[in-house]
């Protein structure tokens, strides 16, 4: 998660940098957003079509329903009947898949460039055609129950996770697994997938990001062609519901037959958002690059000098628009039992480091780093394509975007040092401790 | 040994087209391939030795993994942090790891980075501060993990498929555990780097921004610091798997089933790769039969994948897939049936489960289409590149790989078909609840 965050970092300063990777945007009359980069580092297009629409927008009667529309998506259309889009892209030699979060739903094909076209019929056509019928939904039914069990009931670390979830959020949508619980998934109705889509996948509330060896113009016009004629709808307005601080922390202790090593997690709430959270988001994105990774704070004196640890980290763990950031500081402890002192060490460190902040001579140094790996992102079209539609998606707008680099090199030492206080002193963090029990 | 080591095809799906590549020559009869990208801003460099796995010494299982592990504590010229930091800073990206019988040091690099990328690349490899306290640190963090894998069941299913495959034939059975790395000495790394970084049976690939001549002269004043040989030969060993054509079943606690099955596959070096390929991608690739039947028209699983575990060493066909542990002999059957019906239809030329001339000819169209998007960045060219030189393809494989793909006829194919699916030793594992 570090690691994306950098690149995150490096990808917005990207744009700053270097005029080749220009970003450029419209609306067609039906609210349907467009954003496009040329990039021609290989013969094909980044396409994807991102409805704000996800697990967030779910309620008790629907939870799964957004992850499990997606399933449904591919099932076709009368126009695209099933496994059109898996023999187009697959004869064309790209490839394809969607993917669902709190926020958003995302389709997404990699393929030569000449395929552009057929690409974008094929999604205007199942954004307004969708076949949903009882014998399909069944199928899929129990291909995400697998998905489920897959993802999660066989996975114990996972399983405990989504425990802790449920436990740490009090309103924000993050408390509810994406996929739905067992039981959510063998209820969901048709119509509840057909309300759905009805209201939700509507152009204006939709964004095509494009990226690769094609022109603007070549977009717009094939955009205005085959979304053009899509009317617009009304849709359901989501208000965020605001976590509040947590004010008491939290404990949370799990064990299983197959854990032989003793690990920790804490979970630290990040500040209330103002505007779309741009501005502290990059501060706290500096702070877990100067705390995480191997070179930095947390596992410099907890692996190498302390030998508490065998591996540590720090970082954004989730994000949602609106809503607040997800912190996380991750260990595995070198003693099983040690979990405490482990965490007592943690809190010592990160006290010292609140009152002894890096100089500004280090944070300009990891500012600079960035400007370095955007180059290396320049030639990567499938992660330039992700993250921009993931950060649009979360409420960042294009200036932001364009701006990063200019708003990274402003981060003061006192920005640093009041993000640490407000992230870990503002409200109390949950500590989830998977115990070593294997073998005893 | 069921290694579940990166199948070398299927990373290769799909692949762009990047002709021109040409080799040159450097110090000690060490020779590079290079595939030149001017407009490009990045490089990226290959480095292979002999020695990995393979080579351990019996009982000390694990010496190749950690040696390059150890490469990462640090160098007699800087302390660990200094040297992740001179990596940081440089946005350099560097891999050491150990794989069947070869060492491999990777870094990909911008343009203006790359000298100091390759110098820190050898620094490690050359001069790496190694001491006894640092190795024990290594070792007890690789203990702690290998001991907790131990608990895992499918690392338990792993171990019991192995017994069954590799039966007497003790040297496919080794395995990776606490006790073989507890074992494991600072003169057994030394050893295992004195034998390993030498000019002989080393292979370099590079692509990106970079001529021949600068290769030369970034490359020769560290070529020419290597000894010629070490003790480590070319491993002349092949695993003869044993295909019982029964089910195996493995009960663990475990909420979802696994079937796991495996047959006869054809060597990487062997020009029969290429129609195992297109058979591979009709029968398990993305829109393939066993995606088709097994999920999208029978919803038992949501991914049902395959994999040619081909190499010098190994001739492997498997595959595998997730399902509920009450539908396990269900998808046990129909993965025989499919099996049994692929062979019959194709004597038949008709049926289901058919591969037509059609199709075929589908099928090499989309390779030759995802043969020219594939390539998404330099680093993704020059690991195609390595592949190639380290299964002894020569310098153009790049280019005849789309073409032999394109020459497989019909009749090769039904022939092909027809001898290589074998459903009676095709052998399956199921790993579910215990009762």
């Amino acid at each position: 998660m570090r690691i994306l965050w950098i690149l995150s970092i490096c990808f917005l300063g990207t744009f700053h940098s270097y005029a080749n990777f220009n970003i450029q945007s419209t609306q067609l009359d039906n609210g349907l957003k467009i954003v496009f980069i040329e990039n021609h580092v290989v013969p094909a297009v980044y396409h994807s079509i991102w409805y704000k629409v996800g697990a967030k927008h779910e309620d008790e009667d629907s939870f799964g329903a957004a992850h499990f529309l997606e399933h449904m998506m591919f099932r076709g259309t009368e126009k695209f009947p099933e496994g059109s889009i898996g023999d187009l892209v697959h004869d064309g030699g790209g490839s394809y898949n969607a993917m669902t979060s709190e926020d958003y739903t995302v389709y997404y094909q990699y393929m030569p460039a000449q395929y552009l076209k057929q690409l974008m019929e094929i999604e205007a056509d199942r954004m307004q055609n969708l076949k949903i019928d009882k014998k399909n939904l069944e199928l899929e039914r129990d291909i995400i129950l697998q998905e489920r069990k897959m993802r999660i009931d066989n996975n114990p670390v996972v399983q405990f996770f989504e425990q802790a979830n449920k436990q740490f959020w009090q309103k924000d949508p993050r408390k509810y697994p994406i996929i739905g619980y067992e039981n959510d998934i063998q209820n969901l109705k048709l119509e509840i997938l057909q309300k759905f889509h009805q209201q939700y996948y509507v152009p204006n509330n939709a964004t095509l990001v494009i990226i690769g060896a094609t022109d603007f113009d070549t977009v717009k016009a094939l955009a205005k062609k085959y979304f053009g004629n899509i009317g617009s709808r009304p849709f359901p307005e989501y208000i965020a519901p605001i976590e509040p601080d947590h004010p008491k922390a939290q404990q949370l202790q799990f064990s299983h037959a197959r854990f032989l090593e003793t690990s920790v997690n804490r979970w630290y709430l990040g500040p209330q958002k103002t505007g779309n959270g741009f501005q502290s988001d990059i501060v706290l994105g500096m702070l877990a690059t100067i705390l995480g990774g191997e070179t930095g704070v947390l596992y410099q004196e907890l692996v190498e000098r302390r030998r508490l640890a065998y591996d540590v980290d720090f970082d954004l763990a989730t994000s949602i628009h609106g809503g607040r950031l997800l912190y996380d500081f991750s260990a595995v402890c070198v003693d099983p039992d040690g979990d405490e002192e482990l965490i007592a060490a943690f809190e010592g460190i990160i006290a010292e480091f609140i009152n002894n902040p890096p100089s500004q001579e280090e944070i300009d140094h990891i500012a600079k780093r960035a400007t370095n790996e955007v180059l290396l992102l320049n030639e990567q079209i499938l992660q330039v394509g992700g993250l921009l539609g993931a950060y649009l998606m979360l409420g960042y707008n294009i200036d932001d975007l364009q701006n990063y680099a200019q708003q990274m090199q402003k981060i003061t030492v006192k920005d640093i040092q009041d993000a640490a206080k407000q992230l870990f002193t503002t409200s109390k963090p949950m500590t989830i401790t998977m115990k070593a029990r294997g073998l005893k | 040994m069921i290694r579940l080591f990166i199948s070398f095809w299927l990373l290769l799906l799909p692949i762009l087209s990047w002709a021109n590549v040409t080799e040159h020559k450097l110090d000690g009869d060490v020779s590079f391939w290079l595939k030149a990208v001017p407009s490009s801003n990045t490089v990226s460099i290959h480095i292979s030795f002999l020695g990995g796995d393979l080579h351990d010494p019996k009982g000390k299982e694990g010496a190749a993994m950690l040696a390059s592990g150890m490469l990462w504590a640090g160098t007699k010229q800087h302390s660990e942090l200094e040297f992740l930091n001179a990596l940081e800073d440089g946005s350099i990206n560097l891999n050491f790891w150990a794989s069947d019988d070869r060492f491999h040091a990777a870094i990909y690099a911008l343009k203006n980075e790359t000298p100091k990328a390759v110098d820190l690349m050898f620094e490690a490899m050359l001069a790496p501060d190694l001491s006894r306290s640092s190795l024990k640190i290594e070792k007890q963090s690789a203990m702690s993990y290998l001991k907790e894998q131990a608990l895992q069941p499918n690392y338990k299913f792993n171990v019991f498929m192995n017994e069954i495959i590799t039966q007497d034939q003790p040297f496919f059975q080794r395995l990776t555990t606490a006790k073989t790395v507890k074992r494991i000495k600072l003169k057994d790394l030394k050893q295992y780097y004195k034998n390993t970084f030498t000019k002989e049976h080393m292979v370099i690939t590079i692509t990106g921004n970079i001529t021949a001549a600068e290769v030369k002269q970034l490359l020769t004043p560290y070529i020419s610091k290597l000894p010629q040989k070490g003790d480590f030969k070319p491993l002349d060993i092949t695993l003869d798997p044993k295909f019982d054509g029964k089910t195996h079943v493995f009960e663990q606690d475990v909420e979802q089933a696994t079937v796991f099955w495996l047959q006869k596959g054809i060597y990487i070096q062997d020009p029969q790769i290429y129609k195992l390929i297109l058979l591979n991608e009709w029968l398990g690739g993305a829109g393939g039969i066993l995606k088709e039947e097994l999920r999208e028209k029978q919803g038992l699983t949501y991914n049902v994948s395959t994999d040619l575990q081909t190499s010098q060493f190994y001739q492997l066909y498997s595959g595998q897939m997730a399902v509920d542990n009450n539908k396990v002999e269900r998808a046990a059957e129909n993965i025989r049936s499919i099996w049994q019906q692929v062979k019959e239809n194709n004597q038949k030329q008709q049926g289901d489960y058919y591969l037509s001339a059609q199709e075929l000819d589908r099928l090499k169209k989309r390779f030759a289409n995802a043969w020219s998007i594939s390539f998404t960045d330099n680093a993704a060219v020059n690991n195609q590149l390595m592949r190639f030189r380290l299964a002894n393809y020569d310098v153009n494989a790049m280019e005849d790989f789309i073409q032999q793909i394109q020459d497989v006829s019909y009749e090769d194919m039904q022939d092909f078909i027809e001898k290589f699916l074998q459903p009676t030793e095709l052998t399956l594992f199921t790993l579910k609840q215990v009762k």
